[in-house]
């Protein structure tokens, strides 16, 4: 079992690495939870992977270290992020995105909206699996992220404008 | 019914069912500010997905576990067993002990473990004498170590009767480490990895490249460092001795200033 996990965990390395850089935001404790996920996953402190889960299960992993290190300092790692319904943009000037706007934008989410960004949007992961690693529900995941994206659209544009006065501005 | 902003979300991401996700298109077709959110939203998506922050082709070295009050207390298997995700791309060594008793050991391995007590229990600084003979006949085949701080000592033969010629390498470090490298003959319990060894009792990784074997051994090297080492020394030999720059990094790595070796 050892090197099956420490399989999981080379294969998985590059991914798992952003994804630590997203809840830590700073390379060094990164680095740092990457080495405290490799001792729980090698030495017992994770339940086994299900076949064809590994990945999911070595980003679970990750997470509840990355738990534990905020527990240790008696901190909450994530505030209450989904309370009320996003409100829905009516208009937005699409060319304000691109890539590094979005990369600076992701930097300055709460951890909470930016890991669900980073789940989904940049690993891939499906709702379902997302909300696996998060310990939350599907709609949790659903309501959390596209939160996070009008935060993003919000902070690149610095005000979602209507429809109307995008209207106005057309006219 | 104009959809939802989440639905919409849900509609980029593919997660609606085919009913939900028809409804969403007819939508799209018909009101030109629902499409301008979904492409918005499709655009948002493919930006944050190319924004992936740059990672390392190789696995970032694990630092060194901080000895802080509030670490937990981990067994050196344990220290050892993460140390195993240093050097991807280096192939990696493999924490198994094959030949636990003595009588098991094959003799060349002993009689070298042998050389390497009597050089670590010399005085310090001294070095075995070199063979001529030997150092004429392997100095093609001697690695480069000075990134990881060491520099070699010694070549010594240390053939065994029935097992081929072997020799062994003596590499000193400034801060009191000594790690000797065998190369003879590989036997066939050698695999093509490192595997970790306990040899009369020095710390030990042994693997094979085609018909050769080597095993670098230590008595006081720390667990982490010598497993980076180990697995950057069986990098150079399937290399044939080349030392490129992921090598390099695994060998500096190796080098911890915070972990010179006991006296």
């Amino acid at each position: 079992m050892l090197r099956g996990i420490e399989s999981i965990l080379i294969e998985h390395w590059a991914a798992l690495f952003r994804y630590a850089l997203a809840l830590t935001g700073d390379r060094e404790k990164a680095r740092d939870l990457m080495q405290q996920t490799a001792l729980n996953a090698l030495t017992s402190r994770a339940t086994a992977p299900q076949t064809g889960r590994e990945q999911s299960w070595a980003f679970r992993v990750l997470r509840n270290a990355w738990i534990d290190q905020y527990r240790q300092e008696r901190a909450s790692p994530i505030v209450d992020v989904d309370i009320g319904a996003a409100q829905t943009p009516r208009y937005y000037d699409d060319r304000l995105l691109d890539d590094m706007a979005v990369r600076e934008a992701l930097q300055q989410l709460d951890v909470a909206h930016r890991e669900v960004v980073m789940l989904v949007d940049i690993q891939g992961f499906r709702y379902a699996e997302a909300a696996e690693i998060l310990h939350v529900p599907v709609g949790t995941v659903m309501s959390r992220l596209s939160r996070a994206r009008l935060l993003l659209l919000e902070i690149i544009g610095g005000k979602v404008e209507v429809l109307e006065k995008a209207r106005r501005r057309r006219s | 019914m104009t959809p939802s902003w989440e639905t919409l979300n849900a509609y980029v991401d593919g997660e609606l069912d085919a009913e939900a996700a028809a409804e969403v298109a007819a939508a799209v077709a018909s009101d030109p500010d629902i499409a301008a959110q979904v492409a918005t939203l499709t655009r948002l998506k493919a930006s944050a997905a190319a924004s992936l922050p740059v990672v390392p082709q190789i696995m970032p070295p694990l630092p060194v576990l901080r000895r802080s009050r509030r670490s937990r207390p981990v067994t050196r298997i344990a220290l050892a067993a993460a140390s195993l995700l240093l050097v991807v791309g280096l192939g990696v060594a493999v924490l198994l002990s094959v030949w636990p008793a003595r009588d098991e050991t094959p003799a060349a391995l002993l009689a070298a473990a042998g050389l390497h007590r009597t050089w670590i229990s010399g005085p310090a600084g001294a070095a075995m004498r070199p063979s001529p003979v030997a150092t004429a006949t392997t100095l093609t085949e001697i690695p480069d170590l000075t990134a990881a701080g060491l520099t070699l000592s010694h070549v010594m033969p240390a053939s065994v009767a029935g097992q081929g010629r072997s020799i062994l390498l003596g590499f000193r470090g400034p801060r009191g480490c000594q790690v000797s490298l065998w190369i003879g003959e590989a036997l066939p319990d050698f695999a093509a990895v490192p595997v970790r060894q306990q040899i009369d009792g020095l710390s030990a990784y042994v693997w094979r490249v085609e018909h050769k074997g080597y095993a670098l051994m230590t008595r006081d090297m720390d667990a982490q460092r010598f497993v980076t080492l180990a697995s950057a020394v069986a990098r150079i030999t399937r290399e044939r001795f080349q030392v490129d720059d992921l090598t390099r990094m695994a060998l500096q790595q190796s080098a911890d200033p915070a972990l010179p070796c006991p006296a």
